[in-house]
């Protein structure tokens, strides 16, 4: 879809599209070299002659059991992937409606495949959105309401209206202060006599 | 050893500084030599506690360059100052972080300039007084003073709610604070000494250990701040400008930790292992609890806040395990979490002096216009998440490491801390720095200036320095930690 067929792109873009620089080039020969002769050169290390090598004592090898796939079961998955890639030329390079006909035909299997399984979605659901829930009810609830509210601000709440309540009986009548200097005595004089 | 009293050069040498600002008569003229006395005093500060770095033994587990002189004729108080691999690096944080913070707040401060300095050289003194205290009497002083400038400095030079934030955090502290003084009293009434040093190891019986370390818990667990005594730092933070809240992140929250360690451990170790089941709980509701709320927060000074409670959860698991990776973590922990997060509230102080706002939907795409404030934030904010190679990281791994001889249910609580706290930050991060710039007024917004390079750019080295060598902190620190280690294990027939 990227390289082959007619463009989709803007006329703008697609006139900007260039080979990469050397670069980019570069690294991507070595990785394209290395992604198909790898296997040649380092099989010995890790799966020949020399595995015990690399491995050491971390794995526990069993060479006399080492068997090959049967013939049946290498062909099947060669020719799936055979099959595959003209399957795939099929439908993007022959038959340019097609795609949409399959998209259309198998509609909940192709939402699934283009929202990659719903995964993200689901995570979302089940742990970021109670994430942020629990979050907020902490800070909204736990610090603002309860620590706050019961903790520092409730305790200087209790001392103001305490000290609001008490100052009232600094009224500045004199006859309160003589009443309550009178009760005082009245007080101290019953201690004095009683005890 | 020379005979200058290094020590005590550097706690008097800011007030020294202090009193040559005090005769200069600010005005428009005078204003810069009033700045260029505070910062060369505290960079003479910060050299000073560098030789005594330079001197120090890293082979002797007790106080080194003691002074001692007798106070009151008929009472054991003394003026005896002296430190120890554990409190070194809490005065060379403090000499550190100040002239950071003078520069800080070059330009940001504008109203009563010379108070203002003042304040902040008063701070300094009483910061590395407590830290080099010996007798009781001139710790509790000093960690009294302390209070005084970092009141005024959120109560006239804050934000809106200013006011409202100082009392919380005055009164708050006090009440912590008072009962240690009780505590205090008591203990000189049993023993008629004073001395952090004498009285190390066992000399209390049980039942008085546990009152006298519910006093002393209830001033340090409000200062380090534990759940559920932490609602004043948000607060605090919040209105702070931008060096108060350095300094008390930096600085003041270790306070808490050292005083743990010091006293807690130190002279009570049978209560602190009678408690230490109820400070894990703590700790560990701390760390889950506030790495959840950070999220939530919409002003980043606030986000900065909550993690800090979070990382100080940390310190507390590291302590109280009472080993030696545990301690040595708890130790690292702090002093990392002095420099990251006394340089993410500087980050922070970068943005606000341009933008006027800390609120983190104004901000987005700022990588585009600020690359290098984008990696010195970067470096602080996976300092901050303990990424290897940083700071934070040294000193998760040792609380975790210690933790798990406890008890593998706290290092469950201590873990998860950490992947919340890339939670939250890599979230601050990417909502502030990267994205297109979607905000007509931050197209203009420029980069660091020279001013802000030379503030940002020490502290990321050191945060790179710690993770890279943390050998050179933890060795000083070693003995110490083993002294107290031995002392603790022998009082509770380990």
């Amino acid at each position: 879809m990227t390289f082959h067929g007619e463009t989709r792109s803007d006329k703008n873009i697609f006139d900007h599209a260039h080979e990469s620089p050397l670069v980019m080039t570069l690294p991507l020969v070595l990785l394209a070299f290395g992604s198909i002769f790898v296997g040649m050169f380092f099989a010995d290390y890790y799966i020949g002659k020399i595995q015990y090598v690399f491995w050491g004592d971390s794995l526990i090898l069993h060479e006399v059991k080492h068997h090959y796939l049967p013939f049946i079961q290498t062909l099947i998955v060669k020719s799936s992937v055979a099959i595959g890639v003209m399957l795939a030329a099929l439908i993007y390079f022959y038959k340019n409606n097609l795609p949409k006909h399959l998209a259309h035909n198998s509609e909940p299997l192709y939402s699934i495949s283009l929202n990659k399984w719903y995964v993200d979605e689901f995570y979302n659901s089940i742990f970021i959105k109670p994430y942020f829930f629990l979050a907020n009810l902490f800070w909204k609830r736990g610090d603002e309401k309860i620590i706050d509210e019961y903790g520092p601000n409730g305790v200087s709440k209790i001392v103001g209206l305490t000290s609001n309540y008490l100052s009232r009986f600094q009224s500045g009548y004199l006859y309160h202060y003589a009443f309550a200097m009178l009760g005082g005595l009245v007080i101290i004089l019953t201690w004095f006599i009683y005890y | 050893m020379t005979d200058i009293p290094l020590l005590s050069l550097t706690i008097f040498l800011p007030l020294l500084g202090a009193f040559v600002i005090l005769l200069i008569k600010e005005d428009e003229n005078s204003l810069n030599n009033i700045k260029n006395v505070a910062l060369w005093t505290s960079v003479g500060v910060f050299l000073i506690s560098l030789l005594i770095w330079l001197q120090f033994d890293n082979t002797k587990s007790g106080y080194q360059f003691e002074e001692k002189f007798r106070w009151f004729s008929d009472f054991n108080f003394y003026y005896h100052i002296g430190i120890d691999g554990i409190s070194l690096f809490m005065v060379i944080l403090s000499t550190f972080l100040t002239p950071l913070c003078i520069l800080a707040s070059w330009e940001s401060i504008k109203k009563r300039v010379k108070e203002y300095m003042l304040a902040f050289l008063f701070l300094e003194t009483v910061m590395i007084g407590m830290f080099a205290s010996v007798d009781i009497l001139l710790f509790y002083i000093f960690f009294e003073a302390v209070l005084i400038p970092m009141y005024l400095i959120i109560g006239i030079w804050g934000g809106n709610r200013r006011i409202y934030a100082s009392f919380k955090f005055f009164l708050y502290t006090l009440l912590g604070s008072v009962l240690m003084l009780i505590a205090i009293v008591v203990i000189y009434q049993l023993t008629n000494s004073m001395s952090i040093e004498e009285l190390q190891g066992n000399y209390f019986n049980t039942n008085v250990q546990l009152y006298l370390w519910l006093a002393f818990f209830a001033s340090f667990a409000v200062k380090i701040p534990m759940w559920p005594f932490h609602t004043w730092l948000p607060d605090a933070h919040v209105e702070a400008p931008t060096a108060g809240s350095v300094i008390l992140a930096g600085v003041l929250l270790k306070m808490g930790g050292y005083g743990f360690i010091r006293f807690s451990l130190g002279m009570l170790p049978e209560a602190s292992e009678y408690f230490a089941p109820m400070v894990m709980t703590l700790s560990i509701i701390a760390v889950i609890y506030t790495s959840l709320v950070a999220l939530a927060q919409t002003d980043i000074k606030k986000l900065i806040a909550y993690s800090s409670v979070a990382h100080m959860g940390l310190v507390t698991i590291g302590i109280f395990v009472v080993n030696s990776q545990g301690l040595e973590g708890a130790m690292v922990q702090m002093i990392s979490h002095g420099v990251v997060s006394g340089a993410l509230f500087l980050c922070v102080g970068v943005i606000y002096d341009r933008m006027h706002t800390r609120d983190i939907n104004f901000y987005g795409g700022l990588v585009n216009r600020m690359p290098i404030y984008a990696t010195v934030f970067m470096i602080f904010m996976l300092g901050s998440v303990g990424l290897p190679g940083t700071s934070g990281f040294v000193g998760e791994f040792l609380v975790i490491v210690g933790a798990f001889k406890y008890s593998s249910i706290v290092v469950v609580g201590a873990a998860s801390g950490i992947v919340l706290s890339a939670v939250y930050m890599l979230y601050l991060y990417k909502r502030i720095i990267f994205g297109v710039i979607e905000n007509e007024k931050l197209k203009e917004i420029s980069d660091l200036n020279l001013r802000e390079k030379s503030i940002l750019i020490p502290l990321a080295i050191a945060v790179i320095v710690i993770g890279i060598f943390p050998n050179i902190f933890l060795d000083p620190m070693r003995l110490p930690i083993e002294l107290i280690i031995s002392n603790y294990e022998i009082a509770n027939g380990k």
